[in-house]
């Protein structure tokens, strides 16, 4: 809740540890005309359509304590660059708008500096005196200059001041190339082996961000409708011709000799009852693999009519005498109860994905119960692990110095391993052990978290388990199928007992898309508990799949799907609106309210998209390649706009057994304290920045509508046209209340003096009435809570425009001076105004859709049924630096500029923030929760 | 040596073929598949059976003629019409349903020559389903004051006056009619004419000046007085300034070549 204190580091940059030092004025190193200067000048004239001319003059400087240097006067449109790691060698920005270019080179074509004396000698490393990227904004491109003007001399010791440097730029329509995929969470394939049966499926999306020539079509079948076939298990499934016919495939297309199975890019081999027309009882049957994806356990497959599928190919498994048996096999079972998602732990680490199964607190112990039937209690088990430090205890006590944890495993009460580490250290390892350990049915593992020796807080000692699994040799009996069997690269005779019946279906499914099915199987003994014998041999592992023949898997649904061809290039469309079918009324309303207001309106729901885009499984990196593709394919003018319609979670596939819908999912990734949903990146699809990754620009104007259920969109819907068929001399208009949070931690987080001197300013430039009919403030430092939340309430029931909150912040508040906020969601839920007005919040956390079973303060504004018709906010914790260039950006693009939309405002804020640090995660977790094409100023027809 | 190629005219017209889908689908979604108007004063209706249907009319249309061109919700909640050129893109003018109550209207304005055009049918967003109505006829007012076939403006332009001119009159041309001139865009200054052929016998590249829109089909013949052989067919986009074919039938005798105007 609220604020980062670990922030002031890059808060204070340029504005702390700069004021208030020693000044002295330094001569100009003055050697001709050129060299006199009244001022500071940071020039960038475009002298060709490709070259820019880079003109910097610095005719003084100031020195800063030991902490370096700055000119003097300042520069006059130049702004410190935040993103510079070194704070003794500061860098400025300037961003120039540009026709277009993808990439930028610098040339230096003058620099004259002086060495200075000693000051800021521990900055050794030398930084480029120039440096230029282009960021695309949509169709807008910006050259983004940064100077470094101050640099250490090793050799010296000491640090050069620059008075002149000259330098031309050149701009190419060469792209830098992109680096590896960002490698936020999304979509990918199991690790690199796989030691479980059956093997799950890979979902093949690179994310990507459908630029030409990188985009590729990821539809399974071009026929313009198929059959769309859905499983959430592995199995050995079964589609009689009567389903097929309740599904809507034609009767005279029933045929097995014209059908076409397909998953992904690969055609499945299936089973026929009949090699032609099928009757009602005739089937297809085939093998289907699971799907290995963060989002979805649903795997689908198509059925069209086509090249048919080949037949399921078979194998002699004949025992073959004299080779070796297998009787026993490793059987692998993975605690998977207590799942949780931590995001704040270790945030900035995106090489894991935050989940964890098993939480033991230091000095405490816990049993964990496997069920592990048919042990055979022979040969090596093996328990896999990986744990995790919780905290660093050195944190706590800078002079400790050993390791604090210690985890010691034991199987049965015996001890098998005993683990020590220190901090947030991964620990990952297998242990091999006598499989005795393990007789019954019944195992327990038992962990013991002690708290090392000088650690004197037992939290400090507490681990976190990533995963825990456990393989141990077990019989090969198969009385209940399916089983799945993995056997060990050899060559022998695989013998499964108790098996109830010798109709089985005996796959290999090693390769999951090219299953084999084995002929030859010898059956002994009698029933009801036959043994099944069939020959094995590789040069590595293989999976096995033992089903019931006269008891195939039921689909989980089958359906016809007509695709809309979302790849037509002759498409074109200024909004583009991802709706699910579930809020077709409001939704359809809401578009057609947005399509009379002259803006081109393509609808797709989130299955539209799958279906075209990522094979038909849900995957968010299907929605961004469809806006991605849409803006870099369709016909011209480009979209401008996106708007996704529905909730989203960081837990899509329910692990924490919440009961929310995933509607249209979101991505985690890093923002500066934690994980955290990043939606902006559904709309970076254009540019690529220095680090070879999309740039932090977005390139249409996204909003969030994260509704639950169609009452929650018409609700909103109701509102958004209210406010915008308003007259556009509604008196409601130009008004606003300012509300800031107390000053905290030695006023580092100056909330009410940026409100009053910022966004104050640029409402009374913009036209807004500094009377109490235009502008009203409510400060917590200067009123008590109650008072402000009264007047925040009172002003939104009488009517206003626009709702401004700077301070600290949580996912459900305004400000903790007081036990549940200033103003919090019951505050919001309870309004019931009649003007909607639009809230800006620069906080934190308080637009947190993305966690599950809860609705964060902006998801209650904009879907409550009064309170507000749009509301900004943050997903995280902001910095509160970032913050303000937001609110900054925003307010003279809203007040001053009287940005039409608030699309457009927003993109005012965010490039204001770019400008000065390129790679602030606030570009990607500030979003608009409403219509991002939202008119602004009213007057459209109702 | 491959012989001359002969340039003939003529004007047939084509009757439109609905294809059968194979599942139900009262209305095609591809111009292959489009249900043929037969020419003005159209009413016809149609069913949007799932999300992603288009209905795919064509229609007979005459060199700058007028169409009006309506379309009206019954159950679907808002449609879509646009109009498609006989090449299938690029879509041209539209109109839809979301501005009006329940009905909406547009005219336009053929810049091709006589053929057959297309009329896509979508719901709006493609996020309904339902019932609707489609309407086409021509305006009326002062498109062929005579009766003889010949837009009027089309006729003052080259003529001077509407009634100079008329299907039996060969004042622009000896061989052809001036209606036909008027159906086939050739004006005063326009002739149809091969600008280019190469290539080897029976792989002969034929290169020409189309008319906007314009659809021919190509014709060869051992004989000058024929049998004519229709070898392939092809159609210009709305500002191509030239379009070429190329033949395919690797004759190895003397053959006579003919490019045809057929709408």
């Amino acid at each position: 809740m609220g604020a980062v204190v670990g922030m002031v580091r890059m808060v204070d940059r340029g504005v702390v540890r700069w004021a208030g030092v020693r000044m002295f004025l330094l001569l100009a190193a003055c050697t001709g005309p050129s060299s006199v200067w009244a001022s500071s000048r940071f020039d960038l004239q475009p002298v060709a359509a490709d070259r820019i001319a880079l003109d910097v003059a610095i005719p003084s400087w100031q020195q800063h304590g030991a902490y370096g240097y700055e000119p003097s006067p300042a520069f006059p449109d130049a702004v410190i660059d935040a993103g510079t790691p070194d704070v003794c060698l500061p860098a400025w920005v300037r961003v120039l708008e540009i026709p277009a270019a993808r990439a930028a080179s610098v040339t230096i074509q003058e620099s004259r500096a002086k060495l200075r004396d000693a000051a800021g000698s521990g900055c050794r490393e030398p930084e480029p005196l120039v440096t230029v990227s282009v960021g695309a904004m949509g169709e807008r491109t910006f050259l983004r200059v940064i100077v470094r003007p101050v640099q250490p001399d090793p050799d010296a010791g000491g640090l050069m001041t620059y008075s002149r440097i000259r330098a031309e730029i050149r701009l190419s329509d060469q792209p830098v190339a992109p680096s590896a995929p960002p490698r936020l969470q999304s979509a990918s394939g199991p690790p690199g082996s796989c030691p479980d049966c059956p093997v799950p499926l890979a979902v093949e999306v690179t994310p990507g961000v459908g630029l030409p020539g990188e985009f590729i079509a990821r539809r399974s079948v071009t026929n313009d409708h198929a059959w769309k076939i859905a499983i959430n298990t592995a199995g050995w499934y079964r589609i009689t011709g009567a389903q097929l016919t309740a599904a809507g495939f034609p009767a005279e297309a029933q045929d097995t000799t014209r059908m076409r199975l397909v998953t992904q890019t690969n055609v499945v081999p299936v089973e026929r009852s009949v090699f032609g027309p099928m009757g009602p009882t005739d089937w297809i049957r085939f093998y289907a693999a699971p799907v290995a994806s963060s989002f979805t356990t649903q795997n689908i497959y198509w059925l069209s009519l086509g090249a048919p599928s080949p037949a399921l190919a078979t194998r002699s498994a004949a025992p073959v005498p004299g080779w070796g048996t297998i009787t026993t096999t490793l059987q692998r079972i993975e605690l998977n109860t207590t799942n949780f998602y931590l995001a704040n732990y270790q945030p900035l680490d995106d090489s894991f994905d935050h989940w964890f199964v098993f939480r033991v607190q230091g000095g405490t112990s816990s049993n964990i119960a496997f069920a592990t039937p048919n042990a055979s209690g022979s040969g090596s088990l093996r328990l896999s692990y990986s744990i995790r430090g919780v905290n660093d205890y050195r944190l706590f006590d800078p002079m400790f110095s050993g390791p604090d944890h210690r985890s010691i495993l034991r199987i049965n009460n015996q001890v098998v391993a005993t683990l020590t580490y220190t901090g947030e250290t991964q620990v990952a390892g297998t242990i091999v052990t006598n499989a005795s350990l393990i007789t019954s049915a019944l195992s327990t593992i038992t962990v013991s978290q002690q708290v090392p020796a000088g650690v004197t807080v037992s939290i400090y000692a507490t681990a976190l388990f990533e995963s825990l699994h456990l393989a141990y040799p077990a019989h090969l009996i198969a009385s209940n199928l399916p089983q799945y069997i993995r056997v060990p690269a050899t060559q022998a005779v695989v013998r499964v007992r108790g098996l109830v019946s010798t109709n089985v279906v005996v796959l290999d499914t090693t390769t999951p898309v090219a299953p084999v099915r084995l002929v030859d199987l010898v059956f002994s003994n009698a029933g009801p508990s036959w043994t099944m014998s069939f020959a094995s041999t590789s040069a590595m592992d293989r999976c096995f799949a033992v089903f019931d023949a006269t008891s195939t898997a039921t689909v989980a649904s089958l359906a016809r799907v007509d695709f809309l061809n979302l790849a037509d290039r002759q498409r074109r469309a200024d909004y583009l609106a991802v709706v699910p079918l579930d809020f077709q009324a409001p939704a359809y309303r809401w578009m057609k309210h947005r399509q009379r207001d002259r803006l081109e309106v393509q609808i797709a729901t989130p299955d539209d998209i799958y279906h075209e885009f990522s094979y038909g499984i849900v995957d968010p990196a299907a929605i961004r390649q469809y806006i991605g593709y849409a803006y870099h394919h369709y016909a011209t003018p480009r979209p401008s706009y996106a708007v996704l319609v529905g909730n989203g979670s960081f837990d899509p596939t329910k692990r924490t057994r919440h009961g929310d819908r995933d509607f249209v999912p979101t991505v985690q990734g890093f923002s500066t304290t934690a994980r955290t949903a990043l939606d902006q990146w559904f709309v970076t699809v254009n540019g690529v920045d220095l680090d070879g990754k999309p740039d932090r620009l977005p390139d249409l104007m996204l909003g969030r509508l994260p509704a639950t259920n169609a009452i929650d969109v018409d609700r909103f819907f109701t509102k958004l046209r209210a406010y915008e068929t308003a007259s556009t001399t509604s008196e409601w208009f130009n008004t606003a209340l300012l509300v800031a949070d107390t000053n905290q931690v030695s006023n580092v987080f100056v909330f009410k003096q940026f409100t009053q001197t910022n966004t104050f300013r640029h409402l009374t430039n913009g036209g807004f009435s500094v009377t109490n009919t235009g502008i009203l403030t409510s400060y917590i430092s200067d009123k008590p809570p109650a008072q402000v939340r009264n007047e925040i309430n009172g002003f939104i029931q009488s009517g206003g425009q626009v709702i401004h909150y700077m301070g600290h912040g949580g996912i459900f508040t305004w400000s903790d001076v007081v036990a549940g906020g200033v103003w919090n969601r019951v505050d919001a839920e309870a309004r019931s105004n009649t003007v909607y007005p639009i809230f800006t919040v620069f906080t934190c956390r308080s637009g947190a859709f993305h966690e599950p079973g809860t609705k964060s303060l902006a998801e209650s504004i904009v879907t409550s049924i009064a309170c507000g018709s749009a509301c900004i906010a943050p997903t995280a914790i902001s910095i509160q630096v970032n913050a303000e260039r937001m609110a900054d950006g925003f307010y003279q693009a809203f007040a001053v500029d009287r940005a039409p939309r608030l699309g457009e405002a927003m993109a005012a804020a965010q490039l204001r923030l770019w400008s000065q640090s390129p790679f602030a995660r606030e570009l990607l977790f500030y979003g608009i929760f409403g219509d991002p094409a939202q008119r602004v100023w009213g007057g459209v027809l109702p | 040596m491959i012989s001359r190629i002969a340039l003939a005219f003529a004007f047939v017209l084509m009757v439109g073929v609905v294809a059968r889908a194979q599942i139900a689908d009262d209305h095609g979604n591809q111009p292959s598949q489009a249900t043929a108007l037969n020419g003005i004063s159209n009413l016809v209706s149609g069913v949007f059976e799932y999300r992603a249907d288009q209905d795919v009319f064509s229609f007979p249309v005459l060199p700058q003629w007028s169409y009006i061109i309506r379309i009206a919700t019954s159950t679907v909640w808002d449609l879509r019409v646009e109009v498609v050129p006989p090449l299938g893109s690029p879509r041209m003018n539209s109109t839809n349903t979301v501005h009006a109550a329940a009905s909406a209207a547009m005219t336009w304005t053929n810049p091709g020559t006589a053929g057959r055009w297309f009329l896509r049918v979508t719901p709006m967003f493609q996020f309904t389903t339902g019932a609707y109505q489609l309407a086409v006829w021509t305006v009326p007012a002062d498109h062929d004051a005579d009766g003889d076939g010949i837009a009027d403006a089309w006729e003052v332009t080259t003529f001077g006056s509407i009634t100079n001119a008329d299907a039996s009159s060969f004042l622009l041309r000896p061989d052809y009619s001036d209606r036909d001139s008027y159906l086939a865009g050739l004006g005063i200054s326009g002739e149809l004419t091969i600008d280019t052929w190469t290539g080897p016998a029976g792989q002969e590249v034929f290169r020409w000046t189309p008319a906007a829109h314009a659809r021919y089909a190509i014709e060869s013949a051992s004989q000058l007085s024929g049998p004519w052989s229709n070898i392939g067919e092809q159609t210009a986009g709305g500002s191509d300034p030239s379009i070429a074919f190329t033949n395919a039938s690797a004759a190895t005798t003397n053959q006579f070549y003919r490019i045809r105007f057929a709408p």
